[in-house]
C-alpha cells in the first residue's frame, strides 16, 4: 500500500523480489544499487547470514522523480529464498505495491520456483492481496547457464496471467532494469485508478 | 484491484512534528523519528539530519513486524516497545497504533525511565492525531489525471 506524505510531496512505493532461494534476488538488488546515480539511491542494507543468504530482507530505497510536483521514492526489497524462512517472507510482502517474481530458469531448479510461486499466493492471501490483481513482472532469470527450461515452458507455469516477462542474466545486468522498471511503471499506473485513505 | 494508498496531510503532520519536538525536549534525547507501518518516514525532531532516517525507518519497521509475530507465538497480543542498547546510543521504540511507530534516539545524557516517562504522554497526543486524521474522508489519487507521458518520463 503506496504511501502519500502531503508534508514532503513524497510517493512511497514498495516493490518486493521473491523467489526460490539462490534464483538472483539480491543480484538484481546489487546491479540496480551499483547502476544508479548515488543521488538517486540511499544505502542498500543486506540482513544476510555469514554465508551471504538473505536472512530478513535486503533493502534498497530508490528515488525516481517527480510527477507534477510529487517525488516518487520506491523502496525495493528481496525476501529470504530459503524454505524455512517462511515466517520472515510473510512480514517482508505486509504493504506490498508491486511483485517481482524472479524464476531461476536452470531445469534442477524447476520443484523450487514451483514451490516459491505457491508460497507467494498464500503468503499474499495472508495479507488479504491476490497476486493476480497486483502489478507484477515475471523474470527468467539465468537464462545465461546450461540445462536451461525453455522460456515458453516457464511462462505456461509461472505467468497464465500474461504480465510482463522479461529474460534476464542478473550477474551481467540483463534484464535487471527492465523488469524494475515495468513493476514500477504498473504501480504508478495503478495508483491514478486508486483512492487514498487517511 | 483498485489501488490503495494511505496519505497523511500537512496540518497532521505539523502537529506529529510538534509533538515530537516537545517529547525531545523533555526526554532530553537527540533525536525523534516518527515512521509509517510499512517502513516510511514521516517526520522527525532534533538531530535527524545526521540520520539515515530511511534505513532507520525500514529497520524499524521490520523489527516491530517480527516482534509482533514473536508475541503472537508467546500467546501475546503485542509487544508495545522495544529498547535497543548501545554504548554510546540507544533507541526506544514504541508502536502508537496499526500503523504508525515513534522512535526515540537516545543517549547517555539522559535516561531510560525520563523516556518512557515522556514517550507515554507523546503517545496519547500522537494517538489523537492519527485518529483524527482517520476521520478524514478519502481523497482521489494525486495521480488520478497523470498522463501514461508523464509517469513513462521519470524512467528516461
Amino acid at each position: 500500500m503506496s504511501f502519500i506524505n502531503y508534508s514532503s510531496r513524497e510517493i512511497n512505493c514498495k516493490i518486493v523480489y521473491y523467489g526460490p532461494g539462490l534464483c538472483g534476488k539480491t543480484t538484481n538488488l546489487q546491479y540496480i544499487y551499483h547502476r544508479t546515480n548515488p543521488g538517486a539511491r540511499g544505502k542498500m542494507i543486506s540482513l544476510a547470514t555469514e554465508t551471504e543468504r538473505t536472512l530478513f530482507f535486503d533493502f534498497l530505497p530508490l528515488a525516481l522523480g517527480e510527477i507534477r510536483g510529487l517525488k516518487t521514492r520506491f523502496h525495493l526489497y528481496t525476501t529470504p529464498g530459503q524454505v524455512f524462512y517462511d515466517a520472515s517472507r510473510k512480514l517482508i510482502l505486509k504493504g506490498v505495491d508491486g511483485v517481482v517474481f524472479v524464476v531461476d530458469s536452470q531445469l534442477p531448479r524447476l520443484e523450487a520456483n514451483l514451490e516459491s510461486f505457491d508460497n507467494l499466493i498464500e503468503n499474499l492471501e495472508e495479507h488479504g492481496y491476490r497476486l493476480d490483481e497486483l502489478p507484477l513482472v515475471v523474470q527468467y532469470n539465468k537464462r545465461d547457464l546450461n540445462n536451461l527450461v525453455a522460456v515458453q515452458e516457464l511462462k505456461s507455469l509461472f505467468n497464465t496471467r500474461q504480465a510482463p516477462d522479461f529474460s534476464a542474466c542478473a550477474t551481467e545486468g540483463d534484464g535487471v532494469f527492465d523488469t524494475f522498471k515495468s513493476v514500477a511503471k504498473q504501480v504508478l499506473y495503478g495508483l491514478r485508478k486508486g483512492h487514498a485513505e487517511a | 484491484m483498485r489501488a490503495r494508498s494511505t496519505f497523511i496531510h500537512d496540518e497532521d503532520v505539523q502537529k506529529c512534528r510538534g509533538v515530537c519536538g516537545r517529547l525531545r525536549t523533555a526526554s532530553q534525547a537527540n533525536a525523534v523519528l516518527l515512521v509509517e507501518g510499512n517502513g516510511q518516514y514521516i517526520s522527525g525532531a532534533g538531530e535527524t539530519s545526521e540520520l539515515d532516517t530511511t534505513s532507520i525507518a525500514s529497520l524499524t519497521a521490520a523489527s516491530v513486524a517480527a516482534a509482533s509475530s514473536l508475541a503472537h507465538l508467546l500467546g501475546e497480543a503485542e509487544f508495545p516497545s522495544m529498547f535497543y542498547e548501545g554504548v554510546s546510543s540507544n533507541l526506544q521504540v514504541t508502536r502508537i497504533a496499526e500503523n504508525a511507530i515513534l522512535i526515540v534516539v537516545f543517549s547517555k545524557q539522559t535516561s531510560l525511565g525520563l523516556v518512557r516517562l515522556r514517550v507515554r504522554g507523546a503517545i496519547k497526543l500522537l494517538k489523537q492525531i492519527f485518529l483524527e486524521s482517520c476521520k478524514r474522508a478519502n481523497i482521489a489519487s494525486p495521480l488520478s489525471n497523470v498522463s501514461d507521458s508523464e509517469i513513462d518520463q521519470i524512467f528516461d
